[in-house]
């Protein structure tokens, strides 16, 4: 596996290539985490059809580890069931990516909250739906 | 109170540590003084980022009233980056008297 210092190909690849970048209008969840300690914030909005994710996207402030593990799990979780994209942890999103420093573990934390916060935020609309106004 | 605010203090709720300390960082972006006791019980969070974020965020506001529970975040949390921040927010807090 070729290495770039401290980061894989991989990461690497993501961070130059980021896949799913942006924001969807009118989302039907929206995640925003954030990490002050090395800055990073990032924002997922999910678009959700029949129980599945049916697109999303991002849009992270951060290091290159952030931009790439949030790119990652755009792809990990894209066309998952709700269920299936609970299931991801960071560890699978570092793993996905060839691992990453230790040091950097906590921007794949924020990915894993930042696709939890959107469904959170998801449920807590359908929810609000359902109550009606 | 507007509802950006409302909305971050249901996040400073939130069960994921990543959505609190985004809502406390926000809370001293938008100004508004009466999130001060909430970002004050967020110091005693379990997630050093979220107890990092209030701090900062405490000083932004530059309420007063804060100063108490920061100087015993200075004094005894456990992470020296809080209790750096702590420090800072102090600073200015004590800047206003």
């Amino acid at each position: 596996m070729k290495q770039f210092g401290w980061y894989s190909e991989k990461v690497m690849e993501h961070y130059l290539h980021p896949r799913n970048m942006g924001e969807i209008e009118n989302p039907d969840g929206v995640g925003l985490v954030g990490n002050p300690i090395c800055g990073d914030m990032m924002m997922i909005t999910i678009k959700v059809k029949d129980n599945r994710i049916e697109d999303i996207k991002f849009k992270t402030f951060g290091c290159g580890a952030a931009i790439a593990t949030s790119s990652m799990v755009t792809e990990l979780v894209k066309g998952k069931t709700i269920e299936e994209a609970l299931s991801v942890t960071n560890k699978t999103v570092a793993d996905a990516l060839d691992g990453l420093p230790p040091i950097k573990m906590h921007c794949s934390l924020l990915a894993e909250e930042g696709i939890k916060a959107a469904i959170e935020d998801y449920r807590k609309r359908k929810e609000n739906e359902r109550r009606g106004p | 109170m507007n509802e950006e605010v409302l909305k971050c203090l249901k996040d400073l709720r939130s069960s994921l540590a990543g959505v609190r300390s985004r809502a406390a960082w926000q809370l001293g972006q938008l100004g508004d003084r009466s999130a001060v006791p909430a970002l004050i019980e967020a110091l005693r969070d379990e997630s050093e980022d979220v107890r990092l974020s209030a701090a900062w965020a405490l000083g932004e506001l530059g309420d007063e009233a804060a100063v108490p529970a920061l100087e015993e975040v200075y004094e005894n949390d456990e992470s020296d980056e809080v209790r750096s921040r702590a420090w800072e927010s102090l600073q200015l807090l004590r800047g206003k008297t």
